[in-house]
């Protein structure tokens, strides 16, 4: 079985399953929430199965979100008949999904479709309707309200709930929190229909909200939970009976056995494993040092050959399955990039652009935790290269290039990490913008010259667009440069390591002090005489084959005293041209780690990345090799101003 | 491992009581019940004996390998691992401003696992006296003689064996960066 089809298999069988218990709950007691996640779970169905080229699929999905949509929005009652015709008609997507699975020819599916085309019909004729003119809510309100919402409205007042309205002003600085507090209390106490701003009545500075609350509580109950809360009465609560719960039982003509042997396991679950095959990595440490001493002690009697060969066996076995738990991780990049042609798909319509998206690399494969921490940074430059990158249509053709712009992603595996890049065909970076939008926020001195890769290299600046979704990611080993041609577009390139878990690192001395620098950021070490070391405009550099590398003494950027040496290390970190070398005191060894975060306490302390443990107990921290890479340039910048006599 | 596991003092039983006590405390919270018990665990810093609450306390760890995080208060001692997890130790001494006193053998000290107000934080003490059980109604207010801040860190004192102990407030003394 492909790959990729086998993706499609265990993710439909999964969402499936999801739909069946949500209607199953659904019978029992209706509840918008559930219904609006299986009108979503099935809408994914319909893109997945789209996106795989499952037609047959696509079309039977399309129709049950129809019907589905419909009971949404109130069009079509909820009714046992209504969930056990959408049982009906999951059944059937079942077996297609199992066709799918055997590689058997689909079944002609298309008069269930038209059967639930009949029923849609039918089933929308009989709904009466209530008008919501009649619930006493100002005009005002109504127009802001949209279809759903309407809906909501009406059957909460169908089912003889009451209706509130809260309204609630708070400081701009401050609403967000306050305002998801509230939420969160108002849909403990009923339904949360909709929340819309207000702009009369609320003093400058603030923000007002009206918060359309249906419940069976009635306002005196209300009023005691929700403190300071003006609210106002629609209509009260009627007194109604429960209905009783009924389950319909159903006929299963289905086979309940899956198609597939695969497991999904929560990746919390591997890490424990993970965690538990390092203590295990430290423990053979001690069984290769008793090895050791034995030999010194008593000399290679058959003990210590005994020893040794067990120890031997042992770093074979863990390192095997340190890489079959690794591999359990690995998930292919068609999984990320499935979920970005998505987004790309809805940002291009909004945004009234076609552009092409071509995909390569589908295979590579990386690390789960990894691909969930790229993905906003990749859809943040997708985004950039849209909005900035590629031309107007008009432009293109104006330029003789083709009418279309294209969105280029490409990932591949080298050594032991991952490329991926963002390539456009646009316009290039536009180097006077980026530069005046620079030293508006002051992130450059005037008058300043700067070369064309300099300038590039502020667009990874704090408080200039890319950095912030792209810094989340950087200290565990993540890098990113940009490559520009004006007029032919812009390349960004990301390295990232295979995996967050295990990552190798150099461990490396300053001021007595250890430290780890992910192999993924270094590109090489070297020895540096500090005879050697020059100073352009106060900032160290070193000549390394003919280019000037800037340098950072990893002592100074803790703060951790240091007395001068004759000697230091230099190790040379980043990406493309935006590289530095740490000056440090030692180079001790090569690990590997396992990174883990600072904590709540601790993580903002700069220049950090996490922490790592090598030995019993002992602990060293993990360089945050983008941070310190940022940590240079902005030192340039202060001692330029410094010397601008800014 | 062996020894971490040999030298944690296993509270969870003691807690569970503790935390029982509490809910009942809690219910009540206007009038103080007299037969309402507070559990507390004492030690010593420097020369004054301090204590808290078994319920603000996860476990407690013989003294271990400490690794510094640069530019980072001066009551931070740095981080430790403990099964895995990177934890912040505190120098209690320093974070309540004591001094004086014969400082115990490092290997003598201890480290409290503190439930803390964002995650667990270990805090380092020089001797543990043990743990008292005594009724909520003998807890006294601080003294009026300290400062605003320093009533931050204190919940109250308790009278034992006719030594006067501070209970600590473990919700302020783990807010960082409250220096």
């Amino acid at each position: 079985m492909k790959n990729s089809k086998k993706d499609f298999i265990v993710e439909a069988e999964e969402i499936l399953e999801n739909v069946n218990n949500a209607l199953l709950e659904l019978q029992n007691a209706f509840n918008p929430d559930t219904l609006n996640s299986v009108f979503r779970a099935v809408h994914t169905l319909k893109g997945l199965s789209g996106l795989f080229g499952f037609k047959v699929i696509t079309d039977l999905s399309h129709a049950l979100e129809s019907i589905l949509d419909d009971l949404r929005l109130g069009k079509i009652d909820i009714s046992d008949e209504v969930i056990g015709f959408i049982f009906t008609n999951m059944d059937v997507l079942k077996n297609l999904i199992a066709q799918v699975a055997d590689d058997k020819e689909a079944d002609d599916v298309s008069d269930t479709i038209r059967a639930i085309e009949a029923f849609r019909k039918e089933a929308g004729s009989k709904n009466k309707d209530i008008s919501i003119e009649d619930i006493g809510i100002s005009p005002s309100v109504l127009k802001v309200l949209s279809g759903y919402e309407e809906h909501r409205l009406k059957s909460n007042v169908k089912e003889g709930h009451g209706i509130y309205i809260v309204k609630a002003v708070y400081n701009l600085a401050e609403f967000a929190p306050r305002l998801e507090a509230l939420n969160a209390l108002l849909k403990s106490l009923g339904e949360l229909i909709a929340t819309l701003p207000v702009s009369e009545g609320v003093p400058d500075g603030s923000i007002g909200f009206k918060l359309l609350l249906g419940s069976v509580s009635d306002v005196d109950a209300l009023k005691s939970k929700i403190d300071s809360a003006d609210i106002e009465v629609i209509c009260p609560p009627r007194k109604e009976s429960q209905k009783a719960a009924q389950i319909v039982s159903r006929t299963q003509d289905v086979s309940l056995k899956s198609t597939t042997n695969t497991v999904r396991v929560d990746i919390e679950k591997l890490d424990r494993i993970l965690d538990t095959v390092s203590e295990l990595v430290l423990a053979k440490g001690a069984v290769v040092r008793i090895g050791k001493e034995l030999a010194e002690n008593v000399g290679y009697s058959s003990l210590t050959l005994d020893v040794h060969k067990i120890s031997q066996t042992l770093d074979r076995k863990l390192a095997e399955l340190q890489d079959h738990i690794l591999e359990l991780r690995m998930v292919p990049f068609s999984q990320i990039f499935t979920r970005l042609v998505q987004v790309v798909r809805r940002y291009t319509r909004s945004v009234g652009k076609e552009i092409d998206v071509e995909l390569f690399g589908e295979d590579t494969k990386i690390d789960k935790q990894m691909a969930e921490e790229i993905i906003d940074p990749l859809i943040h430059l997708i985004r950039n290269s849209i909005d900035h990158g590629i031309e107007p249509n008009e432009k293109r053709i104006a330029d003789g290039k083709k009418e279309h712009g294209t969105v280029t992603l490409k990932a591949f595996p080298e050594g032991n990490k991952v490329i991926v890049t963002v390539q456009d065909d646009g316009a290039g970076l536009d180097t006077e913008r980026i530069l005046s939008k620079a030293l508006e926020k002051k992130l450059v001195p005037e008058n300043q010259v700067l070369e064309q890769k300099e300038v590039f290299d502020l667009i990874f600046l704090p408080g200039l667009s890319t950095k912030k979704e792209v810094s989340e990611v950087s200290g565990r080993g993540v890098g990113i440069d940009v490559k520009s041609d004006r007029g032919l577009g812009t390349t960004f390139v990301l390295t990232l390591p295979i995996t967050l878990a295990i990552i190798k690192a150099l461990i490396v001395v300053a001021a007595n002090e250890k430290f780890a620098v992910p192999l993924t950021s270094i590109s090489e070490t070297f020895f540096v005489e500090a005879a050697g070391i020059q100073t352009i405009e106060g900032r160290e550099v070193f000549e390394r084959r003919g280019e000037m590398l800037p340098l950072l003494r990893v002592a100074d950027v803790f703060k951790l005293e240091n007395a001068p040496k004759d000697e230091y290390f230099a190790v040379s970190v980043g990406f493309g041209t935006r590289r530095i070398g740490l000056l440090v005191d030692d180079l001790l060894e090569q690990s590997e780690v396992v990174i883990r975060p600072l904590g709540e306490y601790l993580k903002d302390v700069r220049g950090l990345g996490g922490a790592a443990e090598i030995g019993k107990h002992e602990i060293v921290l993990v360089l945050d090799i983008e941070s310190l890479i940022d940590e240079s340039v902005s030192s340039k910048r202060k001692i330029n101003r410094a010397a601008l006599g800014i | 491992m062996d020894a971490e596991k040999g030298g944690a003092v296993k509270t969870s039983e003691e807690k569970n009581r503790a935390v029982s006590d509490n809910s009942t405390n809690t219910n009540k919270n206007e009038e103080p019940d007299m037969t309402a018990e507070v559990e507390i665990l004492a030690f010593k810093i420097a020369n004054e004996e301090y204590a808290v609450k078994i319920t603000e306390l996860q476990e407690i760890i013989r003294y271990q390998r400490i690794t510094i995080v640069p530019c980072t208060p001066l009551y931070v001692l740095g981080v430790t691992s403990l099964r895995g997890k990177i934890i912040p130790v505190i120098d209690l001494k320093i974070r309540l401003g004591l001094n004086g006193g014969v400082e115990a053998k490092q290997k003598k000290q201890k480290i409290l696992i503190l439930s803390g107000n964002k995650e667990p934080l270990g805090a380092l003490v020089s001797l543990i006296l043990g743990v008292f059980r005594l009724p909520a109604s003998e807890l006294l207010p601080p003294p009026p003689t300290l400062t605003e801040e320093e009533k931050n860190y204190i919940d109250g004192i308790v009278k034992i064996k006719n030594r006067f102990i501070s209970i600590l407030n473990v919700n302020a003394i783990t807010r960082m960066g409250a220096l």
